[in-house]
């Protein structure tokens, strides 16, 4: 009977242990994705505040080109808004992936702009911010492969469920 | 006769030591010849003092000793040389002969590990302990990834960096830390010295150069 007792507080003892290892590693990827989103925001909002600078330059050499100016203020502004769900801010970001280059395009059909040095400056500033969105989203989007991972595994998927810890959602179309 | 053995002992030792005296004077020329060949600068020694870098490899086991360094004229910034160090002693007594290339990174490193997947690092993914994973499972079947900062891993390594380790295949060990990248391979004759040079050069080139923006360089005095 004694043994019995024994082996009852060891199972329990060893499956109370290996449920906060995973509970815990479970929590540990879900706060991962949080705290790599937030380099995506930091890197939109680093862009995002390139953005109105660019505007005002291309715009005072190119009155006759409002409609790509116009796109760009506006995927900024859905990109930005308060409250905005990640899958607008995704598609508001992709927007601007596409636009940005065309308004580079459109400056390199106009000699004042092509050899202002705060043009040049500004695009230099894009280009590199661009690169680090590029690495930011790519890093996040392991983070998320990494919670999706345990929360669809068989024994973490039930703590999952149990904690409410969701899958996460992928930034735009890359998978990993 | 006793004295003859004596005479006879003395003279061998003198042999042997003015052998290995012409030996290491022809083998320092040989080092010579190929630097200048290859436009690089030479010294027999550690002239930059590598051994005191903080890379694990550098620090392992005993006696560490860098010799027959080579670099670019100007700097002392990307060099290769011959490395060598013990481990054990008496009967398990170890010499490991290595040759290296130090070149200097445009950023600053955190502490990175890259090398060829082996059997014995297939076996470690087997039993759970898992480098990096990157998007390509190709990638990830021929290398192994470890670092203090999986961010910056994964940002050195974005896909066209995989592309170009997938086509110039990298037989290297190569450590990254602070503004350094050690390139480690087996014991390399002098002739292959330079080559060992410019393939760890273009490790460099070819990394993504967002991360000197990611990762801005932080100058510390060259050892």
């Amino acid at each position: 009977m004694k043994g019995l007792v024994l082996v009852l507080v060891c199972f329990i003892g060893v499956g109370g242990l290996s449920y906060a290892v995973l509970y815990n590693g479970l929590r540990s990827a879900a706060n991962r994705v949080i705290t790599a989103w937030a380099g995506i925001e930091a890197e939109l909002q680093r862009r995002n505040d390139l953005i109105p600078n660019l505007v005002k330059v291309v715009q005072a050499n190119a009155e006759h080109e409002r409609s790509v100016i116009e796109q760009v203020v506006r995927a900024r502004a859905a990109g930005a808004a308060v409250g905005a769900n990640r899958a607008t801010v995704a598609a508001a970001d992709a927007e601007l992936s596409l636009l940005l280059p065309q308004v580079f395009v459109l400056a390199e059909a106009m000699p004042t702009l092509r050899t202002s040095n705060s043009f040049l400056a500004l695009q230099g500033e894009l280009a590199t911010t661009e690169d680090r969105l590029a690495a930011a989203r790519r890093y996040y989007n392991f983070k998320v492969r990494d919670l999706n991972d345990l929360v669809y595994s068989a024994i973490s998927g039930v703590i999952a469920r149990k904690h409410c810890v969701a899958a996460g959602e992928y930034f735009g179309e890359a998978k990993v | 006769m006793q004295g003859l053995e004596v005479v006879l002992i003395v003279a061998i030792a003198i042999g042997v030591f003015f052998a290995n005296k012409e030996i290491s004077k022809r083998r320092v020329a040989r080092y010579r010849a190929v630097a200048a060949a290859n436009g690089l600068e030479f010294d027999p020694g550690d002239p930059s003092n590598i051994t005191s870098l903080d890379f694990e490899v550098l620090q392992r086991g005993s006696s560490n000793q860098a010799t027959f360094t080579m670099w670019r004229p100007g700097s002392y910034s990307n060099r290769v040389f011959q490395y060598r160090y013990v481990t054990g002693s008496g009967k398990n007594r170890q010499v490991y002969n290595l040759t290296c290339a130090l070149v200097a990174l445009p950023f600053d490193a955190m502490s990175t590990h890259l090398r060829p997947e082996g059997f014995a690092t297939r076996l470690l993914n087997k039993v759970g302990l898992d480098d990096i994973e990157l998007e390509s499972p190709t990638f990830n079947d021929r290398y192994r990834i470890t670092s203090a900062d999986k961010q910056f891993a994964t940002a050195m390594l974005d896909p066209s960096m995989m592309g170009w380790l997938l086509e110039v295949p990298c037989e290297l060990d190569v450590y990254l830390l602070g503004s350094w990248l050690l390139a480690v391979d087996n014991r390399r004759s002098a002739e292959e010295l330079p080559n060992l040079l410019v393939r760890s050069e273009a490790l460099v080139t070819h990394m993504p150069t967002v991360m000197q923006s990611l990762y801005p360089p932080e100058r510390r005095p060259s050892p």
